[in-house]
C-alpha cells in the first residue's frame, strides 16, 4: 500500500532537471569580467608547406594569482590553438587543435622563477617574473599546421587563446578558482581568417 | 535508492581524499564535486516529493497520515540533532586543527633553514665567481674563433659543467659542455645579459633541469679594439650531497609555504566536504525517515482502514500480514477478529432467521387458532392480542395492544368483569387459574372461559400473564339446554305418569260414591277429592310449566318495536284494574331483534312479579313502572327495559338466588318465573339485572342489543 511512490517518479525527475537547469543558467557562470591574459597579436605564414605561427601573448596575472605563485603554488598555463573550417549550414568543423602547456613556479632557494615547458620537458629559470612571462608570451615560428590538411577554396579560421589550467591547481583552491573572478585569467579567443 | 547512497558515499570519500591534495584523486575533484552536488539535488528533489505527498495525505486525512508525520518529524529531529552537534564540533576541531599546523615558529624555522641553505652556498658562490672571473680574464686574449678549444681547456681545468661564450648581440660564440649530447647551451636571461654588458658579474643558483647549478655570468675584460664585448657564462654543478640536502630544504620550505598559503582555502575545502557529508547524511536520514515511517505505519494504516471498514459493517476485509513483530501480530489478530465477527454475524443472522421463522410460525399459529390469546406484562400491560381474542372480545386488534388493561377497561366498560377477575387472582397471587366470566358486549352476552398462566420472567424476557379466552356462551347455552331439556323431559314424563291415574281415581271416587253417601261424609269426600283433583292439576300445570321451560320451541327472531310490544302487553293489564302502571318509553323507538312470543312471556312474567310484589293482585293497588331506554356504552347502543315496582324490594339473601329455578317468595309461585325470564333474556343475548331501586321497591333491568329500524328482513332462526 505505498501510494504515491511509483507514481511520483516522473515528477521527481522533472523537478531534478528543473533544479539543474536553474543552477546552471545562473548568470555568474556564463559571464566573463576583467581580462587578464590577452593575445595582443597573432598571425600565420606559410613556409615550406607548413604554416608557422607567430604570436605575442600578454600574461598579466591577477593579485590572487600572483600571491599564489609567490607562495610556491605552481601555475600551469596553456596556449590553445585551433583551426576551423567554417561551413554555412552547420557549425564549424575543427581541422586541428593544439595546446602548449607551461608550468610556472617560484623556486625559493635560488629565488628564481622556473618555467617548465611541459610539451618538450625543457626547463628554464628566470631571475625576474617579467622575464619568464616574456619568454612565455613570445611565440616565434611555431609550426602549426601542415598545408596539405587544408582544402583550397575553403574558408578557415584560426583561433588562439591563453588559459590558466584550473584543474592543475591544488584542490583546495580549485573550487574558488572556478568561482572567483580573480582566477578567471583566460583570454578570449583571438581569431583570424586563413585562406589557403 | 541504495545505489544512489553508495555512489554518493564513494564520491564523497574520494572528494575528501582529494581535498587532502593527494595526487590520486586530485584530477577528479571537480567531477566529484559536481557529482555530489547533483546527487544532493536529486536527494532534495526526492525529499520534496515525499514531503508533498505526505502533506497531501495529511490534508486528505488519509489513515496513518498523522502518525507518519509525527514519526517523520521524530526521526528527522533524532537524526538532525546529533549530526548537527557532531558537525559543529568536527568543524571546530577541523579549523583549530588546521590552524595548529601553521605555527609561526615553524614558519620562522623553515625560513631560517632556507636562509641557512642559501648561506651554505654563499661561500661557494663567491669562490666560483672569482674562478669564473679568472677564467674570463684568460679568455681576454683568445680570439673568438679559437674560443671552443680554450673553452674546452678551461672547462676541464675549472671543473665546470658548461662554459659558454656569448657575443655582444647575445649570440653564442662558443660553448663547451660536459654533456656531449647537449646541442643548445643554456642561455642566461636577458636581464642578466644586460647586467653583464654593463660590466656587472652575476652569480647565482640555478635550478636547471632537476639539479641545482651555479651560474656565473661575467663579462670578459676588454680585449682591445676590434674585439667585441664578450660574456662568459659558467655552469657549475653542485655536489650531490649538498644538492640533495638543499633540495630537501627547498622542498620543505616550498611545501610549507604552499600549505600556509592554502590554509584558508584548505579550511574552506574541508568545511565544504564536511558540509556535503553532513547534507548527505541529513538528507538520507530524512529520506530514510520518510521511508521507515511509511513502512512502519503501513500496517497501522491498514489497520485503521480495516477498523473503519469493520465499523461500517464490512467484515470481509483481510489485511496482508507483513513482518513478525508486534504489528504483524496485531494485524493477524485483527484478521482473526474480523473473521470471527463475520462468522458471528452470520450465525446471528441465521439464528435471527430461525427466530423470525419461529415467530412467524407462532404468529400464524396464534392468528389461526380459535382460542383468544392475550399476553399481559406483569403490570397488566397488554403486550399481544391475537385475532381470535380480538374477535371474541369484539375489539379492533390495533385498539387492544400496547395498552394497560385498566385503560382498556376504561375504554370498553364491558370488559370490566374480566379485568376484575384478573386483578382478583393477581392479588391472590394465583399462578394458574381457570374461571368463567360473563361479559355483555357489542354482541350481547358472552360467557368466556378464561385460563390464565403466569410466565416467570428471566434476564432476557420479562414475565407476564397469558390469558386464553374461549367463547363458551353458545356451548354453555347448548349444554344447559341439553341438560335441562333432558331432565325436564324425563321428569315431566315420569311425573305425569302417576298424575293421570291419580286424577282419574279421584274422579271415579267422586262419581261413584258422592251421591250415595251421607251428606256429612259426602262433603268430606267432595272436598277431599276436589283437593286431590286440584292439586293434581296444579302438579300437571307445574310439570307443564317446567317442560315448557326446558323445551323451548324454535326461537323466531324478528325486528320488533319494543315500545309497541310493551304497550300491547300492558294493555292487557289496564283494562278495569286499579293498578298504576306507568310507562316511560324512550321515544327514539328502540328496535330489538327478538322472538315476539317469548318477549311477551317475559314481559308477562315480569309484570306479574311486579304486581305481586307491589302488594296487589290482578285487582289493583300497585305502582309499576315499565320503561325503555336507549343507552350507549362503549360505542354500542343497547336497549334497556326496566320494570320497577313499589313493593318492598328484594331481600338480601334472595337477591343472589333470584334467577335460580324454584326460588320464590310467593306462596303459590312456581319459582320459575324469573328463571324463565332469565332464560329468554339469555336466548336473546341480553343480560338481566335485578336490584333494589334507590327510591324503594325492586327493579329488574334487561339489556338487549339494539338494531336498526326494520328493513325488509323477516324473522330468522337463531339456532342452527
Amino acid at each position: 500500500m505505498q501510494h504515491g511512490w511509483v507514481a511520483n517518479n516522473r515528477s521527481q525527475r522533472i523537478s531534478v532537471w528543473l533544479l539543474l537547469i536553474g543552477w546552471l543558467s545562473s548568470p555568474d557562470i556564463l559571464q566573463a569580467k576583467e581580462t587578464y591574459f590577452t593575445v595582443s597579436d597573432a598571425s600565420t605564414r606559410l613556409s615550406d608547406g607548413v604554416y608557422l605561427l607567430d604570436a605575442s601573448i600578454d600574461f598579466r596575472f591577477s593579485d590572487a594569482a600572483m600571491e599564489a605563485l609567490l607562495n610556491g603554488i605552481p601555475l600551469v598555463l596553456e596556449v590553445q590553438i585551433k583551426v576551423e573550417r567554417s561551413r554555412e549550414w552547420l557549425w564549424t568543423k575543427t581541422i586541428a587543435a593544439l595546446s602548449q602547456r607551461y608550468r610556472l613556479q617560484y623556486h625559493a632557494l635560488s629565488e628564481r622563477y622556473v618555467v617548465h615547458f611541459l610539451n618538450t620537458d625543457l626547463r628554464q629559470s628566470f631571475a625576474r617574473l617579467d622575464d619568464a612571462l616574456l619568454a612565455l608570451g613570445e611565440v616565434h615560428e611555431f609550426p602549426m599546421l601542415d598545408r596539405r590538411l587544408l582544402q583550397d577554396g575553403d574558408q578557415y579560421t584560426v583561433g588562439l587563446r591563453a588559459t590558466l589550467v584550473v584543474e592543475e591547481l591544488p584542490t583546495p583552491i580549485r573550487l574558488w578558482a572556478y568561482a572567483a573572478e580573480q582566477w578567471r585569467l583566460d583570454s578570449p579567443w583571438y581569431s583570424w581568417q586563413l585562406q589557403p | 535508492m541504495l545505489a544512489l547512497f553508495l555512489l554518493l558515499l564513494v564520491s564523497l570519500s574520494l572528494m575528501s581524499d582529494a581535498t587532502h591534495n593527494s595526487e590520486r584523486f586530485g584530477r577528479l575533484y571537480s567531477l566529484l564535486l559536481v557529482t555530489n552536488a547533483l546527487g544532493l539535488i536529486v536527494l532534495i528533489g526526492m525529499i520534496a516529493v515525499n514531503l508533498y505527498w505526505l502533506l497531501q495525505q495529511y490534508r486528505k486525512r488519509a489513515a496513518g497520515a498523522r502518525l507518519t508525520s509525527r514519526l517523520v518529524m521524530m526521526f528527522v529531529v533524532l537524526a538532525v540533532l546529533p549530526v548537527s552537534v557532531v558537525y559543529y564540533f568536527s568543524l571546530q576541531f577541523l579549523q583549530q586543527g588546521i590552524d595548529s599546523w601553521f605555527n609561526v615558529q615553524i614558519e620562522a624555522s623553515l625560513e631560517d633553514a632556507l636562509d641557512l641553505s642559501q648561506s651554505a652556498f654563499d661561500v661557494r658562490l663567491r669562490d666560483l665567481l672569482h674562478l669564473t672571473e679568472d677564467l674570463a680574464k684568460e679568455l681576454t686574449e683568445v680570439p673568438s674563433p679559437l674560443a671552443p678549444l680554450s673553452l674546452f681547456d678551461l672547462r676541464v681545468r675549472s671543473g665546470a659543467s658548461e662554459l659558454t661564450l656569448i657575443g655582444a648581440n647575445g649570440r653564442i660564440i662558443a660553448s663547451s659542455s660536459v654533456e656531449s649530447t647537449k646541442i643548445v647551451p643554456d642561455r642566461p636571461s636577458e636581464g642578466v645579459l644586460l647586467q653583464s654588458r654593463q660590466g656587472q658579474s652575476y652569480v647565482g643558483l640555478d635550478p636547471v633541469g632537476d639539479e641545482l647549478h651555479i651560474r656565473a655570468v661575467v663579462p670578459v675584460p676588454y680585449g682591445g679594439p676590434g674585439v667585441e664585448t664578450r660574456i662568459l657564462q659558467a655552469l657549475y654543478s653542485v655536489p650531490e650531497r649538498l644538492n640533495v640536502k638543499a633540495e630537501k630544504v627547498q622542498d620543505a620550505f616550498a611545501r610549507y609555504k604552499e600549505l600556509a598559503y592554502l590554509r584558508v582555502p584548505l579550511k574552506h575545502s574541508y568545511t565544504l566536504t564536511l558540509s556535503l557529508v553532513l547534507l548527505l547524511t541529513l538528507l538520507s536520514a530524512v529520506w530514510g525517515a520518510f521511508y521507515a515511517a511509511r513502512r512502519l505505519v503501513a500496517p497501522i494504516r491498514d489497520l485503521a482502514e480495516g477498523t473503519r471498514a469493520v465499523a461500517d459493517g464490512d467484515y470481509s476485509h483481510q489485511l496482508p500480514v507483513t513482518g513478525h513483530d508486534e504489528l504483524g501480530f496485531l494485524v493477524q489478530s485483527f484478521n482473526v477478529m474480523t473473521r470471527r465477527l463475520a462468522y458471528a454475524r452470520d450465525e446471528a443472522g441465521r439464528s435471527q432467521q430461525q427466530v423470525e421463522g419461529q415467530r412467524t410460525y407462532l404468529a400464524a399459529l396464534l392468528a389461526n387458532i380459535s382460542s383468544g390469546v392475550v399476553s399481559l406484562a406483569t403490570d397488566l400491560h397488554v403486550r399481544m392480542v391475537n385475532e381470535a381474542a380480538a374477535g371474541i372480545l369484539g375489539l379492533e386488534l390495533k385498539d387492544a395492544v400496547e395498552i394497560s388493561l385498566y385503560n382498556l377497561a376504561e375504554q370498553h366498560h364491558f370488559l370490566q368483569p374480566l379485568v376484575d377477575l384478573v386483578l382478583e387472582h393477581q392479588l391472590q397471587q394465583d399462578l394458574q387459574w381457570t374461571e368463567e366470566v360473563t361479559l355483555f358486549g357489542s354482541r350481547g352476552r358472552q360467557v368466556l372461559s378464561c385460563r390464565a398462566t403466569t410466565i416467570p420472567g428471566d434476564d432476557v424476557h420479562p414475565g407476564g400473564l397469558v390469558l386464553v379466552l374461549d367463547d363458551i356462551t353458545a356451548l354453555i347455552q347448548a349444554q344447559r339446554d341439553a341438560a335441562w331439556g333432558e331432565v325436564a323431559r324425563r321428569l315431566a314424563h315420569e311425573i305425569k305418569n302417576p298424575l293421570t291415574p291419580t286424577q282419574l281415581s279421584a274422579e271415579r271416587l267422586r262419581r261413584k260414591f258422592l251421591e250415595r253417601m251421607a251428606p256429612e261424609d259426602a262433603e268430606i269426600l267432595d272436598r277431599s277429592t276436589h283437593t286431590i283433583v286440584q292439586q293434581v292439576e296444579t302438579m300437571k300445570e307445574m310439570v307443564n310449566a317446567f317442560s315448557e321451560y326446558a323445551r323451548a320451541p324454535q326461537i323466531m327472531l324478528e325486528v320488533l318495536d319494543l315500545n309497541r310490544l310493551v304497550r300491547e302487553v300492558l294493555d292487557l293489564y289496564r283494562g278495569g284494574r286499579k293498578h298504576h302502571v306507568r310507562t316511560q318509553l324512550d321515544p327514539s323507538a328502540p328496535y330489538v331483534e327478538a322472538d315476539a312470543g317469548r318477549m311477551r312471556q317475559l314481559l308477562h312474567n315480569l309484570i306479574k312479579n311486579a304486581l305481586e310484589a307491589a302488594g296487589g293482585n290482578e285487582t289493583g293497588g300497585a305502582n309499576i313502572t315499565v320503561s325503555t331506554r336507549v343507552g350507549n356504552e362503549d360505542g354500542q347502543t343497547f336497549v334497556e327495559l326496566a320494570v320497577h315496582d313499589s313493593g318492598p324490594g328484594f331481600s338480601a339473601e334472595m337477591i343472589y338466588k333470584l334467577f335460580e329455578p324454584y326460588v320464590t317468595t310467593k306462596i303459590k309461585g312456581t319459582g320459575l318465573g324469573l328463571a324463565i325470564v332469565k332464560k329468554i333474556v339469555e336466548e336473546h343475548g341480553g343480560i338481566i339485572q335485578a336490584e333494589n331501586a334507590p327510591e324503594g321497591g325492586a327493579e329488574v333491568r334487561i339489556r338487549l342489543r339494539m338494531v336498526e329500524a326494520p328493513a325488509l328482513s323477516g324473522p330468522r332462526n337463531l339456532a342452527h
